[in-house]
């Protein structure tokens, strides 16, 4: 049973549909099985309008699944009500994408930091400040943007200030999506390796959702690679490059640029775009653009199987494929 | 940007002033509004009767001056009374959607469908004549446009990152309400009420004017219009300057709201 204690975030065969006009079912997450536990983290990457976001809004519990399971510490959620959820809210924290909306309008970044002290530890005012002043001492920001205004600080300072309230109150699991993506290179940078040192501080779960490759391979502990709704492989992040196995997330790791390429070698494209997620056939959803589409991948959708020590990938054709 | 700020405060000035009048226009005048004197009945504008006199020989001048704090008691009243119900009342709307959403919406369609001082003329005449009447009526008919504008914006704004990053700070619903989304609506609202001050006095006016509203012999300037409106011809300073009056209010507050709307525009 240790094993079991050490799973934070279990998320079992959870599917969101949106009913669109007419009939038509938007299949947004798909069967989704994947765990963190604690100390790990997780990366799901994928393309834009994979379902990454729902995923998060799902996780957070924000939204309310079609099926499957959210269990937290054990505990399911799936039917939580607001005072479980509470709980839940108390343990795990968000950060997301656009560090512009973090934060009320109205509100000062000093309250915007206060707030969970207040709410869940019933500080009082004064506690609650000096916690706010050395949330944001701790993310290298100086006091005088205690008495600010969201719009007043940038892109990368409002982002470090939400990573601030996520870390405060030490919470078991944090869940970010796109935490990075809207931030310069070099502020990027800063706030992974906030969460790092907080991680090795505290041993947080990280579920951190983006479409970065090269991100998930240099910092996760595992990866989940995302498309249309379905994981359709997970592997430690370390292997990514030599061992990635689903010709997805091949052509994903041949999209990376690095800074080092070979200007004469051309670049490899994958073709096509993703087939609209709306009324999805039968079958392989990577078919389409798949170059070892064979005549089975058309008829199912291939479960996930384990194709090495912790490396799953739902490909019919994941042994058959030549090494990288 | 200093423009902006300078026009704001010379409407802020304006409006102080005319603000003033009211509050002080009783002690400022220099007759009692109500004393009748026939031998000075229907006098042209003069040095004695700086706006002339009415009917039964009241001052104009004095009569306008003290009607300011009729007309404008009633018309904050009324706004302040209607922006915060209609506030609230779309706020939750908005915020919760769902069955009550569409019932709340359907129920401002309906009160929308008529014109504002026709409905309200309406209901004054099935309550009766009469202040608390009248605003009964105007807040009846005026408090729909409020939920709507706050409907709209709560449904934006629940949707917001910013909300459920309250909800992960452990935000209940309540005060989501208080501290997350009311006051993201409260300077459209005050734009809105700034704007409406010049709209709910004329519709007052309209009312008195129509006999609806306040009773003789208290001054009130849409009461006077009513009055002078038999002697327009042989008279007319009674109509001219209670119409002036309403004109130079309603103008300074509309520019007033004008103002105040590039100041706290958001997307400044």
């Amino acid at each position: 049973m240790a094993e079991e204690t050490r799973r934070l975030l279990e998320l079992s065969h959870i599917c969101k549909e949106f009913e669109l006009k007419q009939g038509e079912r938007l299949k947004a997450v798909a069967d989704v099985t994947l765990s963190v536990e604690k100390g790990e983290w997780v990366f799901v990457a994928g393309e834009s309008g994979c379902g990454k976001s729902t995923l998060v809004r799902l996780a957070a519990r924000t939204e309310p699944l079609t099926s499957g399971k959210v269990l937290f510490e054990g505990k399911d959620l799936t039917s939580a009500r607001e005072k479980e959820l509470r709980w839940y809210r108390r343990q795990a924290q968000v950060v997301f994408q656009d560090p512009g909306d973090v934060c009320s309008p109205r509100m000062k970044v000093g309250r915007f930091l206060m707030e969970p002290w207040i709410n869940f530890e019933k500080k009082t005012r004064r506690e609650a400040k000096e916690m706010a002043l050395y949330a944001l001492e701790r993310v290298g920001l100086s006091k005088e943007f205690f008495e600010k205004y969201p719009h007043q600080l940038s892109g990368g300072e409002m982002q470090r200030v939400a990573v601030a309230r996520a870390i405060a109150l030490h919470p078991a699991l944090l869940i970010c999506d796109e935490a990075t993506s809207a931030l310069d290179v070099s502020v990027q940078r800063q706030i992974i390796h906030l969460l790092r040192e907080h991680q090795r501080e505290t041993g947080v779960g990280i579920l951190f959702i983006c479409h970065d490759l090269a991100l998930a391979e240099n910092f996760g502990d595992r990866v989940a690679v995302m498309y249309l709704g379905h994981i359709v492989e997970v592997m430690a992040g370390n292997d990514l490059r030599k061992h990635a196995r689903h010709p997805y997330t091949r052509a994903l790791l041949d999209s990376v640029l690095s800074v080092r390429s070979d200007r004469q070698k051309p670049i490899p494209v994958l073709p096509g775009e993703p087939p609209s997620p709306v009324n999805l056939r039968e079958g392989c959803v990577f078919r389409s653009r798949c170059r070892y589409a064979e005549e089975v991948c058309a008829r199912k959708m291939p479960g996930p199987r384990e194709v090495g020590d912790g490396h799953w990938a739902a490909c019919w054709r994941a042994q058959g494929l030549p090494e990288r | 940007m200093r423009r902006k700020w300078m026009r704001f405060f010379l409407f802020l000035f304006l409006a102080i002033l005319v603000l003033s009048v009211a509050v002080w226009g009783n002690r400022l005048a220099p007759w009692d509004p109500l004393e009748t004197d026939f031998e000075a009945k229907l006098m042209p504008p003069g040095r004695e009767h700086w706006m002339g006199t009415d009917n039964v020989g009241r001052d104009v001048f004095s009569r306008i001056l003290c009607g300011a704090r009729n007309s404008f008691a009633l018309t904050f009243l009324i706004i302040a009374l209607v922006s915060v119900l209609g506030t609230w009342i779309g706020m939750v709307s908005g915020y919760f959607g769902g069955p009550l959403d569409t019932v709340l919406m359907r129920v401002t369609d309906i009160l929308l469908a008529f014109p504002d001082t026709v409905f309200a003329i309406a209901v004054v005449g099935m309550l009766g004549p009469g202040l608390k009447n009248t605003v009964t009526a105007l807040s009846f008919v005026w408090w729909t446009k409020y939920a709507r504008m706050a409907r709209g914006l709560a449904g934006v704004i629940r949707t917001r990152d910013y909300i459920v990053q309250a909800r992960f700070g452990g935000a209940g619903t309540l005060k989501i309400l208080v501290c997350y989304v009311l006051p993201n609506i409260v300077p459209q609202v005050i734009i809105m009420a700034a704007l409406d001050v010049g709209g709910m006095m004329l519709a007052l006016a309209g009312l008195s004017f129509l006999g609806l509203a306040s009773q003789p012999p208290a001054p009130e300037w849409g009461y006077m219009l009513y009055e002078g409106k038999s002697y327009m011809q042989t008279a007319p300073w009674i109509m001219i300057f209670a119409g002036l009056a309403i004109f130079v209010t309603v103008v300074v507050f509309n520019l007033l709201g004008d103002s105040l709307r590039d100041i706290l525009d958001p997307k400044e």
